[in-house]
């Protein structure tokens, strides 16, 4: 123990010297930039700065690389309460209720709320990364491809409560986007799936591309009646960044409950920060006492999936940290250039180099803390794009949505999809089919249908694999509460009015 | 419409300033007079553009190289999708790619029309050889106690990759059960894991075997949490624990596996272009940078020229043709 | 036609069609032949027979509510700026590479702004969509080191 604090000191000794935090708020400064583009997220971010890291040594470089990731996880939000556009997929859950609330003229709440809500995250996240990082990882380990399998239900046994007047439809949308997430190189036996010979789709239909085509493009054209009607609705004033203390009371605890979920999430090498956001949403949305209040711009419902991402993004530097092992693109990339710079990622880098690792954990904090103070003033700024005339900003939206698609994927055939999708949402939306469950599905569907035939591989063909691990039951009994939950609830619900009612009738009849 | 007419000044002015710069930037005379485009046919922080962008760093630290090299990812179809439009680029000589048997995999299995007779071949930089590891509570102590065990049920043993079925994590073991003379092939159970997670996975017990490039698992390798069981090097390759993994030939198995890595250029690339890129590439291996990233990427140093290289591509191409063949993924 | 008839129908037809390119999915040479295809089948199964469900409940709720006055298919405005912005964006697509990341922008958002604003507006319709082009582009190339394509003969 006294070890740790030990080791932590030197770490912070390393992070705090002015080289140090130049390096990390510069990082953190464009991360934050990066994130806010649609289509750009902080895979681009890092990869983008790397040449930029070549003339630091190798701890500033680790140290402005993980900046940038977290910058881009403050700035993704942005872009998703400001226009409804996502800037990468860990910021989705922040559209939810984040862009309702700046309708709604509480647009400075939102934007305060998120940053601080990811600042917290972050720092528990990195309280937790310095003591239970070995045993995460060890965890973490545990979930073989039939635990993945069961993951991924569990995330889509979600959509049963997310649209629960319209069951047949919210499944119609689901399945639509299990089908989207097939098209691809079906890596298990190498044949190609619905790519109709054309080369760029044998990737996979990014799900960024697809969410941006109905969140962006949708947006858009949903303004296009009020544009033409002249209704036009522009903030003039704005008031402070920060939130009421009633807003505060209200999230502090879904706060703590969602941070060591997204961390979890993050440690698990191929589910990430958007996982770990839908899932912290959903889970409040089920734990609160207004559940039909969330999507309207339930302040819980932003502040949950920002904690939670933030969280994911420390988490998931575990894999790289103590095992060498890219758990996600962004890892992925700051692994190449580890090795570049002569570092070796992995156990080892505890040992070999105490100084880098411990100065990263300690950059975490001082990373995060000085993250979550620049985006105050950030947002102040930010938030003057709600005034500009919708006639100008919703086709600057229109020419983001596209360039930010070809950031993605490099190619114009992404253009063709977003105009393809962009349509599919128009016309998902007239008939009043919900779109949210078609993009879990594309976000879930390539996972879970991998998984579920690697483990089938792996047992020869029996199912037991899927009850065999600890791990594996228990994430069938949070399958089977979470759509018993909703369920169960509408049935007391029901039992009780009938109750209350008679005696209220009771009580009248009495007097 | 004075405003108007300023600006159409000043848009004019931009215009010829702009095609006047254009004009200087190039140095008349020695190749090369502009910059290099270094296209990259995967994603940032994989294989080939890690080894993409040492060559560029090395290249530009040895002052062997003075104009800009930028580096772009063009990733897809496996390389494919930057393969399509390196067609757009033939007898140029101002774009430079890099390779790996991905190359030739795509065009025999159908995936892309195109191959590598359709690049010109410059050098073969390095080779990374494949290793087949287990973890360190592993029931399987040699490679012969797997090929046994897959000969009695070849659905024994689990063994996984990272690559797609029919590309190199695959067949790299299927050259060697092929060579130990397991002959059902296609019963092999090879399971696909995207994200890199193949090592997560041996390491959580979920697999046996993995069967990936040596320096991706050195680090798991060197702190005793994976045991290597064969290399698919002529010789043995590496320093420390890697040096110590014996390899498929020396249990007396008959394969080798190399994953080469070389640059190319376009079609048609000019012969001066090409000599140029041979001459400086001769000269940057034998720079002690280069031997340096090497080590540190965990990289076996091998140099072709062009001619040489062109030979060994061959080569590759007929031995990869008769393994799809036999797991029915040669494109007839 | 009801919501649930319409999303019924566009849903079976849809379910059918992708089960049949399913069973027409290249059957795999490794492992169980049928790998890639019996997941496919199973969604569009699924997707037809929900389908099905939804035109059931639209006839139903048609039969309660009685036949709903259909409106005539009107053209609107906005159907037309829709209509518009997707013509541009497939010219957009097939411009982009020919002329280059800064014009082809321009050329797409002009079109969208003049739909949109129309000839009134043309001053702040021109400036936007010039100045956004250049600066994403200089943005893009400059400081993130990202290429974008360039305009033919100038190499910017």
């Amino acid at each position: 123990m006294l070890d740790i604090f030990q080791n932590l000191l030197m770490g912070f000794q390393v992070a705090l010297t002015p080289e140090m935090l130049f390096w990390v708020t510069l990082g953190g400064v464009l991360g934050t930039i990066v994130g806010m583009l649609p289509g750009l997220g902080p895979a681009t971010g890092v990869a983008v700065l790397l040449p930029m890291t070549f003339t630091m040594g190798p701890t500033a470089a680790l140290i402005t690389m993980c900046g940038i990731y977290y910058g881009a996880m403050f700035g993704g939000s942005r872009s998703s309460i400001l226009i409804n556009t996502p800037g990468d997929g860990a910021a989705l859950a922040a559209t939810f209720d984040g862009y309702p609330m700046a309708r709604t003229g509480r647009a400075e709440a939102a934007l305060a709320m998120s940053g601080i809500a990811s600042l917290i995250g972050g720092l528990i996240a990195a309280v937790m990364m310095v003591f239970i990082a070995a045993p995460v990882s060890r965890f973490a380990i545990k979930f073989g491809p039939a635990e993945y399998f069961l993951l991924m239900i569990a995330a889509l046994s979600m959509t049963a409560s997310m649209s629960k007047k319209n069951v047949v439809r919210g499944f119609i949308s689901m399945f639509i986007g299990l089908m989207i997430a097939t098209v691809g190189l079906d890596a298990q036996t190498g044949t190609n799936r619905f790519t109709f010979g054309i080369m760029e789709l044998q990737g996979g239909i990014d799900f960024l591309i697809v969410i941006i085509a109905i969140y962006a493009l949708g947006e858009v054209f949903k303004s296009y009646k009020s544009i033409q009607e002249g209704k036009v609705k522009m903030q003039t004033k704005f008031g402070k960044i920060w939130i009421t203390k009633e807003d505060w009371k209200k999230c502090w605890r879904p706060i703590l409950r969602s941070t060591p979920l997204g961390f979890i999430i993050g440690a698990l090498p191929g589910a990430g920060g958007t996982m770990a956001s839908l899932m912290a949403y959903n889970n409040e949305k089920q734990l609160s006492k207004n559940p039909d209040d969330f999507g309207k711009g339930e302040i819980v419902g932003l502040a949950a999936p920002e904690a939670a991402n933030n969280a994911s993004s420390v988490g998931a530097l575990i894999p790289m940290l103590t095992l060498g092992i890219p758990g996600s693109g962004t890892t992925a990339v700051m692994m190449g250039a580890l090795l570049m710079l002569g570092l070796q990622p992995g156990p080892l880098l505890f040992t070999n180099n105490p100084d880098v690792a411990w100065g990263l954990v300690a950059s975490m904090f001082v990373g995060n803390l000085i993250l979550g103070i620049v985006n105050i003033p950030l947002a102040g700024v930010l938030v003057r794009v709600l005034s500009v005339p919708p006639r100008i900003l919703y086709p600057i939206v229109l020419g983001l949505a596209f360039i930010g698609v070809y950031a993605i994927g490099n190619s114009t055939l992404d253009f063709y999809l977003m105009i393809l999708f962009g349509m599919l949402g128009l016309g998902m939306e007239k008939v009043k089919i919900p779109t949210a469950p078609m993009i879990l599905g594309v976000i879930v569907g390539g996972t879970m249908e991998v998984a579920f035939r690697q483990a089938l591989s792996i047992s020869n063909g029996s199912y037991s694999i899927f009850v065999k691990s600890p791990i594996s039951v228990s994430l069938i009994l949070i399958i089977a509460v979470s759509i018993l939950f909703p369920v169960v609830k509408e049935w007391i619900a029901s039992k009780r009015k009938p109750l209350v009612a008679s005696f209220m009738d009771g009580e009248d009849g009495g007097v | 419409m004075v405003k108007m007419k300023k600006m159409m000044a000043a848009v004019a002015l931009t215009a010829v300033a702009a095609l006047a710069l254009t004009g200087c930037g190039e140095k008349s005379g020695e190749y090369p007079t502009g910059k290099i485009d270094c296209v990259v046919p995967g994603g940032a922080g994989g294989g080939w553009d890690t080894a993409m962008r040492t060559v560029v760093k090395t290249l530009q630290d040895t002052d062997l190289v003075s104009v800009p090299m930028p580096v772009t990812n063009l990733p897809g179809g496996g390389g494919g999708v930057a393969l399509a439009d390196l067609q757009k680029k033939v007898g140029e000589d101002r774009v430079l790619t890099i390779y790996s048997p991905p190359l030739l995999l795509i065009n025999l299995n159908g995936s892309s029309e195109y191959g590598y007779e359709e690049l010109t071949p410059i050098a073969q930089l390095m080779t990374d050889y494949g290793a087949f590891v287990v973890s360190k509570d592993s029931k399987y102590k040699t490679i012969n106690e797997v090929m046994e065990a897959l000969k009695a049920d070849p659905t024994s043993v689990k063994f996984g990759g990272n690559s797609a079925a029919g590309s190199m994590d695959h067949l790299q073991f299927l050259v060697a059960a092929k060579a130990a003379g397991i002959e059902d092939l296609e019963k092999l159970n090879y399971i696909s894991f995207q994200n890199n997670e193949g090592a997560a996975q041996l390491l959580g017990g979920h697999i046996d075997m993995l069967s990936t490039g040596l320096a991706d698992v050195s680090a798991l390798i060197e702190n005793g949490d994976l045991v290597g069981l064969a290399s698919t090097a002529e010789e043995r390759a590496g320093e420390g624990v890697i040096g110590e993994i014996p390899t498929l030939k020396e249990q007396g198995i008959d394969a080798v596996f190399y994953n080469w890595r070389g640059l190319f250029g376009p079609k048609d690339m000019p012969a001066e272009a090409v000599a140029f890129w041979e001459e400086t590439l001769a000269t940057m291996v034998e720079a002690p940078e280069w031997s340096e990233a090497c080590a540190k990427n965990g990289w076996s140093q091998t140099f072709a020229k062009s001619e040489e290289f062109k030979t060994n591509l061959d080569r590759y191409n007929e031995e990869y043709k008769v393994i799809l063949d036999e797991i029915g993924m040669l494109k007839k | 036609m009801n919501k649930h008839l319409k999303a019924g129908i566009g849903t079976s037809v849809f379910g059918l069609t992708y089960t049949l390119g399913a069973w027409g999915l290249p059957r795999s040479t490794v492992g169980n032949p049928m790998g890639p295809v019996i997941y496919p089948l199973f969604l569009g199964g699924i997707l037809t027979i929900l389908g099905l469900l939804s035109i059931i409940m639209g006839i139903r709720e048609q039969k309660e509510k009685g036949v709903e006055k259909q409106e005539g298919f009107k053209v609107t405005q906005t159907g037309k700026l829709i209509f518009i912005s997707c013509a541009a964006a497939v010219l957009y697509a097939l411009t982009f590479q020919g002329l280059g990341y800064v014009l082809a922008t321009s050329l797409f958002m002009m079109i969208v702004m003049f739909a949109l604003n129309g000839r009134k507006h043309w001053r702040s319709n021109i400036t936007v969509s010039v100045a956004f082009s250049i600066g994403v582009y200089l943005l893009f190339s400059n400081l993130l080191s990202i290429p974008l394509p360039t305009m033919p003969f100038l190499d910017i």
